[in-house]
């Protein structure tokens, strides 16, 4: 029942239902369990993605509160000091590893190949299984947290507290394997990414023209593949040095406990960088839609995301003065740190001659832009003091440092993520947030966030060291950190608003439509929600800003298989039509070899048998996974073209 | 609201199978590759890192390791490179008796190669767990020893699936990606290979 | 626009904290000594510069989003919707003023730069005077103090409490046998890790005479909280008395009481962590107890030295810092009250 073929300059007729039918049986997942577990469409790994990503930042915003709540008064009692350290190593675990990270990924995940215009991304049974390993080793820290066995050395893990002799127990290996897990998740996700980039863009999206979001998730994505092996080679010291006796950090048998630092660092840094790059590309995807006019200077922010990644890598001894670095490293690593504010302003300047030269309207997510630029200059220029070794040797490891970061990442990340819920909500759900809570959630929000962390900047300078569970009334730190307690709770009120607004508006929100804020990138050329295939016909590329530069008619390709899971490549440069290449169907096999990778990461810190167990249902997962099935066969025996051009 | 559409590009005519970096498995393939390259890179810092620790190398009260037996093993090692090319040329031939013998070949060179990696760790002549020296060459070993042991595993299994299993077209480009990411293999064991057996008799 | 207000209101109001200031002895901007009077300069030079540049970012933020939009943004349609339409003079312009906007972040970084490359310069400078050479020596979770002299048995062992002569530079040599601490007094001078491996330096100086306190500032485990450090920086006069006084052994006390607190003391666990010079007692794993009278504190820094809190102390230190590493002693009230004598009388 296929409709004669569409040729080149035909006009799609307006009745396209039977095609569309065709496609969603092509393209769509079985409905009920079954289909909900082996399915392999981004969007649905990319909600589910994003949904966990979230609860774990409501878990990690737990424990937030509940340390605010120790450190209200001095000498409290609610909370002793080994659930204190526990919590706030969970705290900052979960923010890092289970929440940041991943929900930009997941965001790319689910954005990516829309707006780049394809139908999935690349490796589909790779993602499912990247979203599975993510699920199992988040859920596997929080079971440990609950059996009182969490982690209890802190976020970064300094050893020797972490290591076999300091740290007995279970708790350091729990956090060794929970990286473990993660940076394979993180790397197959920025696979995924790069290729999907590379490879699979709308014909005419030359790489001059993608959204600065895909540039951002692009470059991050690149970082992550450098960055994330320097945590996970550290972590795999660390275990081994627990689990078998080998001494990396055992300066008793040459080891070295700075080694740690270095590698943690390394990858730690460009970590804030993984997390706050793709912030700054969701800023300048959205503000477009709410200045009416592209965003300002668009070489010079492509060029500040790829100089700031490069940067990253070079200011992590920064974390590490207070170890006695040489002086002349130290001064190298001071010039970088500082350095790296001139990109990062450029961003800055581009978005403010974008807000002054545009015709602004005050929606949600523009009130989140504005507020993350407010909050994210002060954690900036703190940046930029902190760069200075004196000045650092003050307030390292104080309360100015968490004042800091959390300036950066809640007002650098947060802000642009809570922005990015209100604009991309509509595209997911179908449905609009309501304005009227959104204002609410959004200034909360920011009080709280100036109410809870502004006043840690003097606590520092008053000597309050970070990781303490309590501090004597003899400081005089009470009434600060009494305000601070109370900005958490208005922070608390505020996600709180966001979740009943969620609530609400998917039951009863206005109904979106395809492109309610008038946007300009790909993803809302298509339905809301979009359609498992994406895009009926793959839209070809005018310009810079897709819908708007795209005239009064969408230009649209025709040719891929409607016959069975095709998607279009590209050439990598000027995005010009390549090939076509089938692409997988849904599948169990991601979740076996996840389940696999689980069993064997986590028995490993209780028995070597874990090796050959662990190893031997991986390697039944592989073969069901990479075994062609019947249905393969089927969709792979129409006819091939075969082009051995470029082999 | 759905706005007009008008076909400009038509991609029937676009083949289905592509070899190289036409292809997205190629570059999964070099991403992951890159991935374990930075690691190894890391580890390889760490080696040095560590050196610093020790006044002379190997420290002392540590035999050298044996060279004789691991620069065999990478002779054996650099000459399977010559089965993995073949593999590709065949592959890209599309000829699947070839390709399936190949990767016959490829699959006995990668089981003969880690019973030499097991010759290698004898031949560092320490324990990982008698002091930093130790444990920094058993990891180099080891990290390397099990990027060997899973591509030997993806060999193998693409093997059994050429004689068995129903071989499609796609097969092919993969196999060529297997011999790309066998050169890794071996190219990433060489600064390994001389760091570990070589370099404590010259630094 | 009320919320803004208020936030502002609230800045304002932490802002003015600070002015008038906290003036307890652990303020990195209350600064006694020139190490700390420098970096607070810094501080003092770098704020008002960030202020002004935040100040003029959200300016522009503000002014550029509410301004009343003339007839230069024009809009057209494009791709179907309302956007502003492209003027090239203008974009032109606005190149001009962001990369002036860059040039102008790059000239004010690299003053920052220098100021700060100043400032580093002079702390980092070891001192050519004579100089007071003090090793410190971090546990889980106290601090041990020693002044080495060329002769071995003038060698001052102490903990917690550390004495320093005001206006000569002291030497700090720090060291760790466990974890990682950090050793900082944020009145005096900034931080420096106390690493296991390394030995690492610090110098510093006080000029003003008084108590400074700080506390270990890189978590090491547990009790990362109470592990305090006093520094009583005092005349040179009274210093050489005191560290005098602190060469001398322990006597033996005169009261019945505290005679029996000594065999009690003798008698018991303690010993197998502390040391008081002139009696058998002479374990290092705890902090040597041979002056501990004349310690104004006790617990690192976390309770007054009083009869109360060391008797408090030692029957229970979980109770006061859960997960220290000294056990609880159970002792009949009469032999607690003696040890307690025995320990106050240690001056």
């Amino acid at each position: 029942m296929t409709a004669p073929p569409l040729v080149i300059g035909e006009t799609v007729p307006v009745d396209v239902g039977a095609e569309r039918e065709q496609m969603e049986r092509v393209w769509g997942s079985k409905r009920g369990l079954w289909g909900w577990i082996t399915t392999t469409n981004h969007k649905e790994i990319g909600k589910r993605y994003i949904t966990t990503a979230f609860i774990f930042f409501l878990l990690g915003g737990i424990e937030a509160a509940m340390m605010r709540a120790q450190l209200s008064r001095p000498e409290n009692s609610l909370i002793g000091p080994d659930k204190y350290n526990q919590i706030f190593t969970m705290h900052g675990t979960t923010m890092m590893f289970l929440f940041a990270v991943p929900i930009m990924e997941a965001l790319g995940l689910y954005f990516v190949p829309l707006m780049v215009g394809t139908r999935n991304v690349a490796f589909p049974r790779l993602n499912a299984f990247g979203y599975w390993l993510f699920l199992i080793g988040g859920s596997f820290l929080y079971v440990q947290f609950f059996l009182n066995t969490g982690p209890d050395v802190g976020w970064f893990a300094y050893v020797p507290l972490s290591g076999p002799a300091f740290g007995p127990g279970k708790r350091a290996d729990t956090w060794a394997q929970t990286i473990t897990f993660t940076e394979i998740v993180a790397i197959v996700g920025a696979i995924e990414l790069i290729v999907t980039v590379f490879k699979q863009r709308a014909v005419g999206m030359s790489l001059n023209r993608i959204p600065i979001f895909v540039w951002a998730m692009l470059v991050t994505a690149f970082m992550i593949m450098f960055a994330m092996p320097a945590v996970a080679t550290a972590s795999m010291y660390l275990a081994l040095d627990r689990l078998v006796g080998t001494h990396f950090f055992n300066p008793a048998e040459g080891g070295d406990v700075l080694l740690w630092q270095h590698m943690f660092w390394f990858f730690g840094h460009p970590e804030v960088y993984i997390i706050f790059l793709p912030a700054t590309g969701l800023v300048s995807t959205m503000l477009p839609a709410f200045t009416r006019r592209p965003v300002f200077g668009y070489p010079a922010m492509v060029l500040a995301l790829i100089s700031v990644a490069f940067m990253a890598f070079g200011l992590w001894v920064h974390h590490m003065f207070a170890t006695g670095i040489p002086q002349l490293a130290a001064s190298f690593f001071t010039a970088t740190s500082t350095m790296i504010a001139i990109p990062t302003g450029v961003q800055i300047f581009c978005w403010l001659a974008t807000i002054w030269s545009g015709r602004p309207r005050f929606a949600t997510p523009m009130l989140f832009i504005m507020g993350f630029i407010f909050l994210f200059v002060i954690g900036g220029v703190t940046g930029v003091m902190i760069a200075s070794v004196p000045f650092d040797l003050q307030v390292h490891d104080t309360f100015f440092i968490v004042a800091h970061f959390h300036y950066v990442l809640v007002g650098g990340a947060v802000f642009p993520l809570f922005g990015a819920f209100y604009y991309w909500f509509p595209k997911v759900t179908g449905r609009m947030l309501s304005e009227r809570i959104g204002k609410w959630n959004f200034w909360l929000f920011f009080i709280g966030m100036n109410m809870t962390f502004f006043p840690m900047h003097w606590l520092g300078f008053y000597g309050m060291p970070r990781r303490v569970y309590t501090y004597l009334a003899s400081t005089g730190w009470g009434p600060l950190n009494l305000l601070s307690s109370i900005g958490a709770l208005v922070i608390a009120s505020s996600v709180i608003t966001f979740l009943v607004n969620v609530v609400v508006s998917l039951r009863g929100g206005a109904v979106a439509g395809d492109n309610p804020w008038d946007a300009d990138t790909l993803e809302w050329a298509t339905t809301s929600p979009p359609p498992p295939y994406n895009f009926l016909h793959l839209p070809v590329v005018q310009g810079r800003s897709a819908l708007w530069d795209e005239g009064d008619e969408r230009q649209v390709t025709v040719g891929t298989s409607t016959e069975r899971r095709e998607v279009l490549l590209t050439t990598p440069l000027d995005a010009q039509p390549d090939s076509r290449e089938s692409h997988p169907h849904d599948s169990v096999w991601p979740l076996a070899m996840a389940l696999a990778i689980g069993v064997l990461f986590i028995t490993a810190i209780f028995t070597p048998l874990a090796l050959p167990i662990g190893g031997a249902l991986a390697l039944i997962a592989f073969a069901g996974w990479a075994w062609p099935t019947s249905q393969d066969v089927e969709s792979e025996k129409s006819d091939e073209k075969i082009s051995l051009e470029g082999a | 609201m759905t706005k007009r559409e008008r076909v400009t590009v038509d991609v029937t005519e676009l083949p289905t199978i592509v070899f190289g970096s036409r292809g997205l498995l190629w570059w999964g393939t070099w991403g992951f590759a890159v991935a374990e390259g930075m690691t190894l890179f890391l580890s390889i810092a760490t080696y040095f890192y560590l050196r610093r620790n020790f006044q002379t190398y190997p420290p002392l009260g540590y035999p050298q390791p044996d060279w004789f037996a691991p620069t065999i093993g990478m002779a054996i090692f650099l000459a399977t490179c010559i089965p993995a090319y073949m593999l590709k040329k065949s592959a890209v031939r599309l000829d699947k008796d070839a390709a399936t013998r190949w990767l016959v070949i490829l699959s006995v060179c990668a089981l003969v190669l880690c019973g030499v990696r097991t010759i290698d760790f004898y031949a560092l002549r320490v324990l990982w767990m008698t002091s930093a020296y130790g444990s920094i060459q058993w990891v180099l070993l080891g990290f390397h020893g099990s990027l060997l042991v899973i591509e030997a595993a993806e060999v193998i299994g693409t093997a059994v699936l050429f004689i068995k299993g129903p071989v499609l077209p796609r097969h092919f480009p993969d196999a060529c990606d297997i011999g790309n990411y066998w050169y890794f293999l071996v190219l990433s064991w060489l600064p390994i290979w001389f760091i570990v057996y070589i370099g404590p008799r010259i630094w | 626009m009320r919320p803004l207000t208020r936030a502002v209101t609230i800045a304002a109001a932490a802002l003015a904290c600070a002015g008038c200031s906290l003036h307890n002895a652990q303020n990195a901007l209350d600064a006694s000594g020139p190490q700390s009077a420098r970096i607070a300069g810094l501080w003092w030079l770098m704020l008002p510069i960030a202020a002004v540049v935040w100040v003029i970012v959200i300016a522009v933020m503000l002014w550029g989003a509410g301004r009343k939009r003339s007839v230069r943004e024009v809009m057209e349609t494009r791709g179907g919707t309302e956007v502003v339409a492209n003027d090239e003079a203008r974009s032109r312009r606005m190149t001009r003023i962001v990369a002036a906007g860059a040039i102008v972040t790059a000239v004010i970084l690299f003053l920052m730069l220098i100021a700060d490359f100043r400032v580093g310069q002079a702390l980092t400078m070891a001192p050519s005077t004579k100089v007071v050479p003090i090793k410190v020596v971090g546990h889980q979770f106290w601090w041990e103090v020693q002044y080495p002299d060329s002769v071995p048995n003038k060698t001052v062992i102490t903990a917690n409490e550390i004495h320093i002569p005001i206006g000569t530079p002291v030497v700090m040599e720090l060291s760790s046998p466990d974890v990682i601490h950090s050793f900082w007094v944020p009145s005096l001078t900034g931080k420096k890790d106390l690493l296991p491996g390394y030995t690492r330096s610090l110098w510093f100086r006080a000029d003003t005479a008084g108590v400074y306190r700080g506390q270990c500032a890189e978590f090491c485990g547990l009790e990362h909280a109470k592990m305090g450090v006093l520094v009583i920086a005092q005349k040179q006069q009274d210093f050489d008395a005191w560290r005098a006084a602190q060469l001398d052994s322990a006597t033996t006390p005169s009261d019945s009481l505290a005679q029996h607190g000594k065999a009690v003391f003798l008698g018991t666990t303690c010993v197998m962590c502390h040391a008081i010079s002139g009696t058998s007692a002479g374990a290092t794993t705890g902090p040597n107890l041979t002056h501990l009278a004349s310690r104004s504190t006790i617990a690192a820094g976390t309770l007054q030295n009083t009869d109360a809190n060391l008797y408090a102390w030692i029957s229970d230190p979980q109770r006061i810092k859960p997960g220290v590493l000294m056990p609880a002693t159970k002792l009949d009230p009469r032999d607690m009250q003696a040890l307690v004598a025995y320990l106050r009388h240690l001056k």
